[in-house]
């Protein structure tokens, strides 16, 4: 009996240790990724998401000394204006992502799934992307913006909440023939239902998901 | 019945099932140990000492949390369920004050400390479960499995001598059985279990699935054994009811489990009253 007790102890501890391998952060980068990013500033940023949907044609973007970057509310954004503060990160599709040009019927429907699925589904997209990766995304949340302030790229992402608004998921998202600049993308907050092909792309080292030729379905 | 077969093509949901009756079955035969030692809040307590674990390892930046969270929390179950009643503070009050203690001072480093921004999402889904355990990944899974498997060995294994450190330390004591060394083995799989249960209820939910199942079954049955089987087919039951109800109607995992446990302890506390068991 006491070598049982022993051997239950020792197996007790080593599966302790061996716990640690499932740990969910090891399976995300040290970095955050940009949806992090907008679901924070979505949860922090009030006044000044309140300012931005009322003059949804202006954007400001900080750069790194400090300066700002006003891009002018013309309605249509000149090459030359959105090289100013267009960055460097590589968009360049996988092979099989651009052999979908993701018109089809979704083959991730999450505008028929409730909350808890919505927000869970997400969450593995985001957590294990390759197998996600070409396939057809439909997706219905609000619209968020953020830039890079180091180069001054605009993202956009469509973020769900769960069901006690504390927690949010979304995903990147790039208009099919629209360069990411508030003037062709959908006000911040508002609801939108986007649908399109699910990549990823890596900016410095880092491996970020998007949704490609995505269009916003009405 | 079409939506829920839909569902269950997603292999998270698939795991959040396997692993959900898993962590009920082992939270129900230690439920009833720990509601006859009068340790009923217990998993509450080291609940909290987790959370608390979690916080110093997230503010420590730490890729691998569970090095933190698994010693600690054994730790503390060791010194709440080891000491017993035999120090200045006695049990409940020691574990009221290390329950209120570590969660205290967990929300306070994830205040000052924290390197994340959304520390009300962070706290919000460490309390309540949140949807954790419908992000669970293969390995989790398997991890899961190994350790259930574990402590229903144990317990099968020690069924007899835990039956005997339960009702009588003292007698148990006296017939030779080292009381020091099983209350320690209790302690173990009992910081496992609240561990691996935070992820399907949360940790301020977790006492319900070790009092619940223990406490209805009590209601209708009167030898451990029978109050242990029936203890285990109730938690199990209704964790499945309580999963497959938040996956169709998108209500949240945890407290979902919780309240049809609530609802299946009043029908058990009926039927036991009119029976006559209760």
């Amino acid at each position: 009996m006491k070598r049982i007790f022993t051997l239950f102890l020792i197996s007790a501890m080593a599966c302790g240790v061996l716990s640690g391998c499932s740990d969910k952060s090891t399976r995300t980068t040290g970095k955050e990724n940009i949806v992090d990013q907008l679901a924070k500033e979505a949860m922090s940023e009030t006044a000044t998401d309140k300012e931005q949907t009322e003059s949804p044609t202006e954007a400001v973007a900080s750069s790194e000394n400090g300066d700002e970057l006003v891009i002018s509310d013309s309605g249509d954004t000149s090459d030359e204006e959105y090289d100013k503060v267009k960055g460097t990160y590589d968009k360049t599709a996988y092979p099989e992502v651009e052999a979908n040009d993701g018109t089809g019927t979704p083959e991730i429907d999450l505008t028929q799934m409730n909350s808890t699925m919505v927000y869970s589904e997400v969450y593995n997209m985001m957590s294990d992307p390759t197998e996600y990766r070409a396939k057809t995304v439909k997706m219905k949340g609000t619209c968020t913006m953020t830039t890079d302030e180091n180069t001054g790229d605009y993202f956009f992402a469509c973020l769900i909440k769960d069901a006690t608004a504390c927690c949010s998921q979304g995903i990147e998202f790039q208009l099919v023939g629209k360069k990411p600049v508030p003037e062709d993308y959908p006000a911040e907050n508002s609801e939108i239902t986007v649908q399109g092909v699910f990549d990823t792309y890596f900016d410095q080292g880092y491996e970020y998901c998007t949704l490609r030729y995505a269009r916003l379905v009405e | 019945m079409e939506k829920l077969i839909e569902y269950l093509q997603f292999p998270f949901v698939r795991y959040a099932i396997i692993v959900g009756v898993l962590i009920a079955l082992c939270s129900s035969l230690l439920g009833v140990t720990l509601v006859l030692k009068r340790y009923s809040f217990i998993g509450d307590g080291l609940s909290h000492v987790a959370f608390g674990a979690m916080a110093i390892a997230a503010c420590a930046n730490l890729t691998n949390e569970m090095v933190i969270i698994l010693p600690v929390t054994i730790l503390s179950a060791i010194l709440l369920l080891k000491t017993g009643n035999n120090t200045k503070i006695k049990g409940d009050a020691a574990i009221a004050m290390i329950s209120v203690g570590a969660l205290a001072f967990g929300y306070l480093m994830m205040n000052v400390f924290s390197t994340s921004s959304n520390v009300s999402g962070d706290v919000c889904s460490t309390l309540f479960g949140s949807m954790s355990i419908l992000t669970l990944d293969s390995e989790e899974v398997t991890l899961c499995v190994i350790l259930s498997v574990i402590v229903v060995a144990v317990f099968i294994i020690f069924y007899n001598r835990i039956f005997d450190v339960t009702f009588d330390e003292n007698f148990a004591r006296a017939v030779g059985t080292k009381v020091s060394k099983y209350n320690l083995m209790i302690a173990i799989v009992i910081a496992v279990i609240i561990v691996l249960a935070m992820n399907l209820v949360g940790s301020l939910l977790i006492s319900a699935l070790v009092i619940f199942p223990a406490l209805s079954s009590m209601r209708l049955f009167k030898s451990f054994k029978s109050v242990t089987l029936f203890s285990a087919i109730f938690s199990v039951i209704c964790s499945l009811s309580g999963m497959l109800i938040s996956i169709l109607a998108g209500t949240p995992v945890g407290s979902t489990i919780v309240a049809v446990q609530v609802v299946a302890f009043f029908i058990c506390f009926i039927i036991g009253k009119i029976t006559g068991r209760s």
